[in-house]
């Protein structure tokens, strides 16, 4: 079944219809949660928190953009909600999980790759977001963790695709700035002169 | 924009894809003249292999996000007449109101004393009489609407058509006598009007209490009998007993949930605000952890515990705390 047919079920208070929507974007959502939160617990909070109100005000939902474009904008809110709330609170120290313990931070950053499954990435990222204005912190989310297109953006934030391209444009920089400074980005490694003297 | 802006916004977009193909060629032929652009590229490529990671959903979250829907749909079943709440009868009738308060209570708010008394007074009572007569209207509607969409629950569309009633009284009543909101203020009159709030009368003493939330306001308790206005009835139809005490009107509440049925009051993580008449109130942060807690401490401790959204007070999730009514025993 196409997700307008569900949609319009969903809206006449059918659970197992907004059941189906749940499923279709919780992954996505939570994705989003996660990197603007930093910590899978918050993570879950938020989409929990998401999906109850778009729940509460499906049946005024009225069709005039679609679903997903609508269920972002609410998830939108409720991160930078959310992340302002954090940031008008003390800062606590970040959980030491036993297998991390007194561990220093090296000094040779692993690549990203092995970066990936680090629950203090997520905090460094969501660290480093923090830092940037909540417009660029918006467009990033949803275009490098939602994977959302240019045009579906330019819905959620009600701005021009070419907006969507130029502040998308300066909101890298401005990250990039901040994970440089923080010390998440391996440097370039210059590739022309032979580095390690190559096959000798 | 200049020419390190226009590459620096090209090297984003290629990795998007979004380049055409003049574009790509023109960035390939500066990149390999430009290190920091190319430094920027890889710095970009390798900011997006971060963010993008493919998280998993969490065991039970799935499941969590359901239940919490379903409590959502147990308001539903408990609140037949929600529909009512948006009728612009509510802001007719305080608009027609606040009209009456500017024109009679003209003396005594500067704000509006530069309004011609005479002319001002002609047109308020006109619009107060239509807005009585589209309130009749439109609560008429509401009493269809709200049995339609009650399901089987006529008592929805009868206390509707009950609140037809008081709100034609309210607006004649508004018509003929000075009216006088509990908070006063320029302020407040036109927060009423704004925000659709709903005035109800006491028939005991003639005082419209205007409530300045969307919501409507839950009977001060005062008097002795009292009308209500139709969404009022909702919480007071799941306990009659239940009174908003004065110290809570005005408040903005992020839920509110009525916990019943269980026999000893449990050990609740919030700031009890009053006890009495076998109910207490509490304020508890709004915070979803000590949420579902609680919800859960109760219905472990035998109560049965249901949301509501109509209780006089403004449900704003984004307040600072919820409400939680405990009733007790007998």
């Amino acid at each position: 079944m196409d997700e307008k047919h569900i949609l319009t079920r969903a809206r006449r208070g059918d659970v197992a219809a907004f059941e189906d929507l749940v499923r279709l974007y919780e992954k996505r959502v939570y994705a989003v949660a996660l990197r603007s939160s930093g910590n899978p617990e918050d993570a879950a909070d938020i989409v929990q928190e998401v999906f109850l109100r778009a729940w509460r005000s499906i049946e005024s939902f009225r069709g005039d953009s679609g679903f997903s474009t609508w269920l972002f904008r609410i998830t939108m809110n409720l991160c930078v909600d959310h992340a302002r709330h954090r940031h008008a609170q003390p800062q606590t120290q970040p959980i030491v999980t036993d297998d991390e313990t007194e561990r220093p931070i090296p000094d040779t950053t692993p690549t990203p790759e092995e970066h990936l499954d680090n629950r203090e990435l997520g905090r460094e990222l969501a660290a480093a977001l923090a830092e940037v204005s909540e417009e660029h912190r918006r467009i990033v989310l949803l275009r490098d963790v939602s994977g959302m297109s240019y045009t579906e953006i330019a819905e959620v934030l009600e701005i021009s695709e070419g907006t969507v391209k130029s502040r998308l444009s300066r909101a890298r920089i401005a990250l990039r700035k901040v994970l440089l400074r923080r010390g998440n980005l391996l440097p370039v490694v210059p590739s022309n002169p032979s580095k390690g003297g190559g096959d000798a | 924009m200049s020419d390190e802006e226009y590459f620096e916004q090209l090297v984003s977009s290629s990795l998007d894809g979004t380049l055409i193909d003049s574009e790509r060629e023109k960035l390939e032929a500066h990149l390999a003249e430009c290190p920091s652009c190319a430094a920027l590229k890889h710095d970009l490529e390798q900011m997006r292999a971060l963010f993008a990671v493919e998280a998993e959903l969490p065991a039970g979250l799935h499941d969590d996000i359901m239940r919490r829907v379903g409590q959502e749909q147990r308001l539903h079943v408990v609140q037949p007449e929600k529909p009512v709440r948006r009728m612009p009868v509510l802001t007719m009738v305080a608009a027609a109101a606040v009209v009456v308060l500017v024109v009679l209570g003209g003396g005594l708010m500067p704000a509006f004393s530069t309004v011609g008394a005479t002319t001002t007074a002609d047109t308020a009572t006109a619009e107060a009489g239509s807005g009585s007569d589209g309130a009749g209207q439109m609560v008429r509607n509401a009493a269809e609407d709200a049995g339609l969409t009650g399901g089987s629950d006529g008592a929805a569309a009868t206390d509707a058509a009950a609140a037809s009633e008081t709100e034609e009284n309210t607006a004649a009543a508004g018509g003929a006598k000075m009216v006088t909101p509990p908070s006063g203020g320029t302020d407040g009159q036109e927060q009423a009007s704004a925000e659709g709030a709903a005035a109800t009368m006491d028939d005991g003493d003639s005082q419209v209490w205007e409530g300045l939330q969307p919501s409507t306001p839950v009977q001060s308790g005062e008097g002795g009998q009292q009308t209500t206005a139709s969404p009022q009835a909702t919480l007071a139809e799941a306990s009659a007993a239940l009174t908003l005490p004065d110290a809570l009107r005005g408040w903005h509440v992020a839920h509110c949930y009525l916990a019943t049925g269980g026999e000893a009051l449990p050990d609740v993580d919030g700031e009890m605000l009053y006890t009495g008449e076998g109910a207490s109130w509490f304020s508890l942060e709004n915070n979803m952890a000590i949420l579902q807690d609680t919800l859960k401490l109760l219905e472990d401790a035998g109560f049965a515990v249901s949301a509501y959204d109509e209780v006089g007070l403004t449900i704003d999730s984004k307040a600072d705390a919820w409400l939680l009514i405990v009733q007790t025993g007998a």
